[in-house]
């Protein structure tokens, strides 16, 4: 340690000496900035904030104000396509909990692969970065290669999302009012088949399981009547589409913002006021006893920006915010399970004798009952980001020179509450369960869930132009203490203790530039995690980045070129967060039975023995990043950015699979995990106008493709069985050759010889036949290879275009992902699977493999789902290639018409700006799972992700 | 104001630098780590009960598992118990590298147990509140553990590697099969180490750890082990070649019989002087033979498994319990019961249908050791005589084939549920030592010895005399004493006997069947016969147990030969 306190010593006394002497030396350069600053600057950086122009960082940047274009709850799921590198991976779409996951340029680690969220210059957790308001954000950058995130040190590798809030211009005040207001669908409800599908395929499917015991015959055993057919089919019998029960078409949602901004050279102000308002999808209202799903959400914003004293900026931000959480008081996706899983034969909503809500012991949560019969439940979270900086310009020491030092607390509280009521059960009459009828009760509002996070920086920084030398450079010193008591139930021996997480971070940037023409960037984070032992807490995460602006070489100089740069960057960066539990440096010893001595009344003695073995020397998990590029500006029209990577993981931490027995204890964790992954970003954006029409449009492709090469993994029986080499959750399953024919059997059921003989249970004609891959004649787990491709895709692609004409304007934004699957059986269960414990039958097992020629019914040549079957079968419903199915899609994430009204007629009014305009939000897919199952492509089952409709109101006055 | 900004900021990335050593300290802990699990006597008894606990369950079913087995699912003496037991797929197609083991928790847990042993053994030192003297004796403890455990693979499997220490996880871990001899020598060595050290008896508060009695009996199991065909030769059961050396002893010895009786003669003495042990006689075989197998801590136990780990581990041998239910005697056990009178009984061949009445006669004159071990069916059990726990309605489950249901362990136990597996009694010395004088040919030394758990069992004197006779009465007497006690599956192999193959551990293995071939009835059955029950598999290659196939796929252990 005594090394990092010489470290931050040392920068403190020769910066500034260091540049006197330059300055001494230099008597004839002017401080003043390069003409370079002057262009646009995207967001800041971590250290320091370099222009676009003179960047050799990749990097990618969206501006707040395009993210409001998408009027969604969750600021994550404004992100499709906006960000080249990002990939976004939508979940569901339940109020609150609509989070999509996100990852930068693919997954690079098999353990914890989630980037890293600072918001203005903080790191800060993902729920706090979930539910900011788009108008308060100025723009988002996310951060991909070596050159950019290896002053991060170790919470680099796995990219950075920087997110910067607005603040306050200097100019007259000014007040910007946004209102939109729309109505959210579900994208896609699958629904299951009603009751007289249900007992046609239930008829079936119990005859198919009758198949042995009558002798290897298929001889129609039904269920239901002919007569109950045809009641179910007329109507007189129950039929109830619990879907249409229980959900409406309609969700309202409203975000409504007022942002005052201003100042003066002495004092900035940006002060955000928001108020989100989405509701769910389920028929019902909210009242004393029963709610809908729903969010709330105030925010307010306070950024402000203080000069004084001539050479202190002081900057205070406050970001706090209200969540208001409310839902029926039942599992939100149990809900999804009933409503798919109870066929619509099993009763009425409400007992037809004696008008209470329908129940049995088999079907018990009657889901209409659930939405009015238990009461509702709630959360109320209270978080606060508050930040505060202060700069001295110490330009009287030597130009260019300033120090920062800057605190943050950020804070956040969960209380839960919940008013709970019970519903008795009837059936035909009877009361059927012990439930009974109970008004709604109150439970206080109790504590749940807190975290909070303290961090403090110090900078000293130094940016000057002497001549053709540009430099700017800065070292920052961070102490971050975490605390949570939020899923501290890590794996790992010590997990009561896992609520502190320290960490140092000492972060060095230096960029440099010669004549406007060569870049240099030389990166260096040195960071101190408390998950490891002395000695192996500090890591040094070096990187070095160069650029070539060709465009500004006399050789290259035309009009067509406007703008050419290369670049490339190499480097490390780490990442401490594994999922595999903390401090495991230390040798725990566990718990382990009792052991009984004497004779006369046995003496106890409890035992004890060593857990998983130490690994004194875990540490990060280490990323080596190359990444290559360029930005390149023709015509002053089109512009285009690519950049080609390659990010080496190594010592990801992996319990070992290879120590011999002799060595008896339990395997340790060690760095021994490696993952490559590499991929490219080209993105491409032609602006132009034609007459009073302006227009333009872009896209960008995201490809990104891992390998794991190393895991410990088991060794398999057989080669093909083995994951290593392949990506990272490529599924592995046994490969489907189609149905068994009535011919593959003899007439005492068994398998006729040569047939290799599965051993999930027996077979009959229709079930799933596999390839026997190591042709022992037995069809095992030995027999399992890839099926198909990880559920990660390694495409992601959007492109837009945007038009005007006099006031009017018109965008769209199409995205699209593939080079995925997705496995029916583990992602849409309910829709899949038919008749398995009592469950119902989707249209997909429509086709199902049947033969019953007494009964007309012979679908052995064109089945596409196995034989039906109302009892677990351990053989069809396995990860097979038969359930694989590709997840590509194509969506309309955003299409936005509206209209301006001249500023001339506004002026009469006192307006600044005034802008209305209609939009939609995810209104079109296409996808093969859509087109074929009636499946969402990412969002498979439960809650479902939501379309909108929006009409929107901006001014500024 | 320049230099006092600058020294501010210095003086703050001091105060704040100094502490930082503490910043990334591991917060105060509740969990148990090495410093801590051997600072007291009181933690690190912990670890010692666990050494106990993983040293001394080898072979019982203390896991619990819902497919766990007892040894004698696999030695023919009782059914391979419920279709999904680990036992069934052995049984019926052999031992399998890829697939479940005799020896329940895999053959690496073997060292699982070990490191426990040696982790206490190397770090007693550091415990601040014990006496040297205190703490030698647990070293020996530990290394008489690690002699048992050894003892115990090198039945299973020949030569295994020798461990010395608890290896660190970046230790050169290449440790190969050391020969079959080294392994019996080391044994030996760590035995005569710790018999030397361990106390005779201990205070009763901790009576169940090692005495010198325990320690003598693990060395006189592993030298009768070595004497007997299966080792003792130099032509092994399958060709090795250059590794013969790891499955047999290179050469018939007849002097290893001469050790084995002198081990075996060395724990008699010790443990019915100073160890204060002895066979149970009063003269009530029923009584005797039910106190020293079932009753805790009796005078005739030398070590057993007193862990409470789980109690499910009983529920394996406790009829009352679901898990045991499927546990049934089968013929090829039953026959080699004496009749009380000490003559043979005749038994219904797999072609006769008998009354059931006869059932009944036969059983209820066979010897005391059957009625201590086994309740026939419409019979109330023996061992719990007059206790309605035990009647036969109350152990009646369902209608099964089998010869009788097995309540071994539970003499007079009434609704305790728990026994202590008795893994030395003072018995198995006296049948080594009748073993072995017989191949020494000291008859009568031999005749003496067999005769007191002989005679003990209410049966008449064995008073044969040809060689090969009465080994075959010796080996009949370890069938009978231990059943159920882990011995006869390895016994047999170990003894190479000669139908293996047919009806001891392969071949037809037989139980009755009542009502015209079907399950005995709680009451009203009607008549018995013998009927096949499933042919067991052998090959040759199953006298020693294969090595997990992912162990050997290291490189680093040889294969046992055919597997």
């Amino acid at each position: 340690m005594k090394k990092t306190i010489k470290l931050i010593i040392w920068a403190f006394i020769t910066l500034p000496l260091g540049t006197q002497l330059l300055n001494a030396q230099q008597k004839n350069i002017s401080p003043r900035v390069s003409a370079a600053d002057s262009l646009k600057r995207m967001g800041d950086g971590h250290l320091l904030t370099i222009s676009e122009t003179e960047n050799v960082k990749a990097r990618a940047s969206v501006s707040g104000s395009t993210l409001y274009k998408t009027p969604t709850a969750n600021i994550t799921n404004t992100l499709y396509g906006r960000l080249p590198g990002l990939t976004v991976l939508q979940g569901s779409g339940e109020p609150g909990y609509d989070a999509a996951s996100l990852y930068i340029r693919g997954l690079g680690t098999y353990d914890n692969s989630s980037l890293v969220i600072y918001v203005d210059g903080f790191q800060t957790t993902s729920s706090y970065f979930q539910y900011l308001s788009p108008a308060e954000i100025e723009s988002i950058t996310v951060l991909k290669d070596a050159a950019a995130l290896a002053s991060f040190g170790m919470k680099g590798a796995n990219g950075v999302l920087w997110v910067v809030t607005k603040r306050g211009k200097t100019g007259p005040s000014k007040v910007a009012v946004n209102v939109v207001s729309g109505l959210q669908q579900a994208m896609r409800i699958d629904k299951p088949l009603g009751a007289y599908d249900y007992a046609r395929l239930y008829n079936q499917a119990i005859s198919n399981d009758n198949y042995s015991l009558n002798g290897y015959q298929f001889l129609w055993t039904p269920k239901y009547s002919d007569k109950q057919l045809q009641a179910y089919k007329n109507g007189s019998a129950t039929n109830v589409e619990w879907f249409d029960q229980v959900l409406r078409k309609n969700a309202p949602y409203t975000d409504a913002n007022v942002n005052f901004n201003g100042g003066n050279n002495a004092t900035k102000y940006m002060v955000i006021l928001d108020y989100m308002n989405q509701g769910g999808i389920y028929d019902i209202a909210n009242t004393a006893a029963t709610s809908n799903a729903q969010i709330q959400r105030f925010n307010i914003r306070t950024n402000l920006d203080l000069n004084f004293f001539k050479i202190f900026e002081a900057r205070i931000d406050l970001g706090g915010r209200i969540e208001d959480r409310h839902y029926p008081n039942y599992n939100g996706s149990q809900l999804w399970q009933d409503l798919a899983g109870y066929p619509s034969n099993i009763y009425p909503v409400r007992d037809s004798l004696t008008g209470h809500w329908s129940g049995t012991a088999l079907y018990p949560n009657n889901p209409v009952a659930t939405l009015h019969g238990l009461g509702w439940i709630g959360t109320h979270d209270r978080t606060l980001q508050a930040n505060f900086g202060l700069k001295e310009r110490l330009d009287f020491i030597t130009p260019g020179l300033y120090l920062k030092e800057a605190a943050s607390l950020n804070t956040w509280t969960r209380n839960a509450f919940s008013y709970t009521a019970t519903y008795a059960r009837y059936n035909n009459g009877l009361q059927t369960t012990t439930d009974k009828q109970a008004t709604i009760v109150a439970n206080g509002s109790s504590p749940v869930n807190q975290y909070d996070w303290k961090q403090g920086t110090l900078t000293a920084g130094y940016d000057r132009t002497f001549g053709k030398h540009r430099i700017s450079a800065a070292v920052e010193y961070l102490a971050s203490n975490f605390m949570t008591d939020y899923s501290t139930n890590n794996p790992g021996l010590n997990t009561g203790n896992n609520i502190f997480y320290h960490y140092e971070n000492l972060g060095s940037a230096v960029h440099y530039a010669y004549n406007a023409k060569y870049l240099l960037d030389v990166n260096v984070g040195y960071s101190g995690s408390d998950s490891y032992a002395p000695g192996n807490r500090w890591k040094a995460y070096p990187a070095i980045g160069a650029g070539w602006i060709l465009s500004e070489e006399s050789f290259l100089k035309s009009s067509v070129l406007s703008f050419l740069k290369l670049r490339g960057s190499v480097g490390l960066s780490g990442n401490d967060q594994t999922n595999n539990g903390r401090y495991l440096y230390q040798q725990y010893f566990t718990q382990n039975g009792t052991y009984y001595t004497g004779n006369n009344g046995l003496a106890s003695n409890n035992g004890t023995v060593q857990g998983y073995i130490a690994n004194p020397n875990i540490t990060a998990e280490k990323s080596l990043k190359y990444d290559i590029g360029f930005d390149m500006t023709l015509i002053q029209k089109l512009s285009v950015t690519a950049d080609v990577f390659l990010d080496k993981r190594s010592g990801i931490v992996t319990r070992t699979n290879d120590l011999l027995g002799t060595f008896g204890g339990s395997q340790p964790y060690l760095n021994i995990g490696k993952v490559t992954n590499k991929g490219f970003e080209v993105s491409a954006r032609y602006a132009d106008h034609a007459g009073k029409m302006n227009y333009n449009f872009g896209g960008s492709v995201s490809f990104a493709k891992n390998t794991v090469d190393f895991q410990s993994e088991i060794p398999t029986v057989n080669k093909f069985s083995q994951t290593t080499g392949l990506a990272i959750g490529t599924p592995v399953g046994l490969v489907s050759t189609g149905f068994y024919n009535i011919t593959d059997f003899n007439s005492d059921g068994t398998l006729k010889t040569g047939q290799p003989v599965p051993a999930f249970g027996a077979v009959q004609p229709g079930d799933i036949k596999y390839k026997d891959l190591d042709g022992n004649g037995k069809i095992d787990q030995n027999d399992v290879t890839v099926i198909g491709k990880s559920p990660f895709p390694t495409l992601t692609y959007t492109f837009n275009a945007e038009v005007s004409y006099s006031g009017f304007d018109f965008s769209v934004q199409f995205q699209g992902a593939s080079g995925n699957s997705v496995n029916l059986i583990s992602e849409a269960y309910y829709q899949t699977v038919a008749f398995v414990n009592n469950i119902n039958v989707y249209p997909t097992a429509q086709n199902a493999w049947a033969y019953f020629p007494a009964q007309g019914i012979d679908t052995r040549a064109t089945a596409t789902y196995p034989r039906l079957s109302t009892l677990a079968n351990n053989n069809n419903y396995r990860a097979s290639s038969f359930w694989m199915v590709s997840g590509d899609y194509l969506r309309i994430r955003n299409a936005e018409f509206g209209y301006t009204f001249s500023p001339a007629l506004l002026r009469k009014i006192h307006t600044e700006s005034l802008r209305i305009y209609v939009s939609a939000v995810n209104p079109l897919t296409w996808s093969y799972l859509r087109k074929h199952y009636n499946i969402d492509p990412e969002t498979t089952s439960g809650y479902p992700a939501l379309k909108s409709y929006n009409l929107g109101l901006s001014f500024k006055f | 104001m320049k230099n006092t900004t600058l020294f501010a900021a210095i003086a703050v990335i001091i105060s704040l630098a100094s502490c930082q050593k503490e910043f990334l300290q591991m917060p105060i802990s509740n969990s148990t780590t090495v410093d801590t699990v051997f600072s007291t006597s009181i933690n690190a008894q912990a670890a010692i009960a666990s050494a106990y606990q993983q040293s001394l369950s080898q072979g019982l079913p203390y896991q619990g598992y819902w497919n766990s087995m007892l040894q004698d699912n696999l030695s023919g003496a009782m059914n391979y118990g419920f279709a999904w037991t680990i036992a069934n797929p052995m049984v019926l197609n052999g031992m399998s590298s890829n697939s479940g083991n005799e020896d329940m928790d895999g053959f690496n847990y073997n060292y699982t147990a070990i490191r426990q042993d040696y982790l206490v053994k190397e770090n007693i030192g550091k415990v601040k509140d014990m006496s040297d003297a205190d703490k030698a004796v647990v070293r020996a403890e530990m290394q008489a553990l690690i002699a048992y455990r050894y003892e115990q693979m090198m039945i299973m499997y020949g030569g295994v590697p020798i461990v010395s220490r608890s290896f660190a996880a970046t230790d050169n871990l290449v440790v190969s099969r050391h020969p079959l001899k080294q392994v019996l020598d080391s044994i030996v060595t760590w035995c005569d180490y710790a018999s030397a050290v361990v106390p005779s008896q201990w205070p009763s508060t901790w009576r169940g750890r090692m005495t010198k009695s325990a320690v003598m009996a693990i060395k006189a199991k592993a030298l009768l082990y070595a004497a007997r065909p299966l080792f003792n030769t130099a032509t092994p059961y399958l060709n090795f070649g250059g590794n013969n050396n790891l499955v047999c002893l290179g050469g018939n010895d007849p002097s290893r019989w001469d050790a084995a009786a002198k081990a075996s003669e060395a724990e008699i003495a010790e443990a019915e002087g100073q160890g204060g042990l002895a066979i149970i006689n009063t003269g009530n075989p029923l009584d005797d033979y039910g106190k020293a197998t079932s009753l805790p801590g009796n005078m005739e136990v030398v070590l057993a498994y007193k862990s409470d780990n789980s109690s499910s581990m009983y529920t394996f041998y406790n009829a009352h319990t679901w898990q045991a239910y499927g546990n049934l005697l089968n013929t090829n056990q039953l026959k080699f019961y004496y009749k009380s009178d000490g003559t043979d009984e005749v038994w219904p061949n797999t072609t006769t249908v008998k009354p059931f009445s006869e059932y009944l006669d036969n059983m209820n004159a066979i010897e005391a050791r059957f009625k201590a071990c086994f309740q026939p069916w419409q019979m109330d059990a023996w061992n719990n005589p007059g206790d309605n726990n035990w009647s036969n309605q109350s152990m009646f489950q369902w209608q099964n084939p089998g010869c009788a249901r097995i309540t071994k362990f539970y003499y007079k136990a009434g609704t305790r549920s728990w026994f202590e597996f008795p893994v030395f009694r003072l018995a198995s010395a006296y049948l080594s030592s009748a073993e072995a004088y017989n191949e020494l040919g000291q008859t009568q030394l031999s005749l003496d010895r067999l005769n007191k758990i002989h005679l003990r069992a209410g049966l008449p004197a064995i008073t044969e005399k040809d060689k090969n006779l009465l080994r075959a009465i010796i080996q009949r007497e370890w069938m009978i004493e231990f059943f159920d006690e882990n011995y006869r599956l390895h016994d047999i192999k170990h003894w190479k006997l000669a139908g293996i193959n047919n009806g001891l551990i392969g071949g037809s293995i037989t139980a009755f069947t009542y009502n015209g071939n079907t399950g005995a009835k709680l009451n009203g059955n009607t008549d018995y016969q013998d009927k096949l029950l499933y042919q067991a598999f052998w090959a040759d290659r199953e006298y020693l147990n294969p090595f997990p196939q992912t162990e050997v796929n290291k490189s680093i252990i040889v294969q046992n030969p055919g597997y």
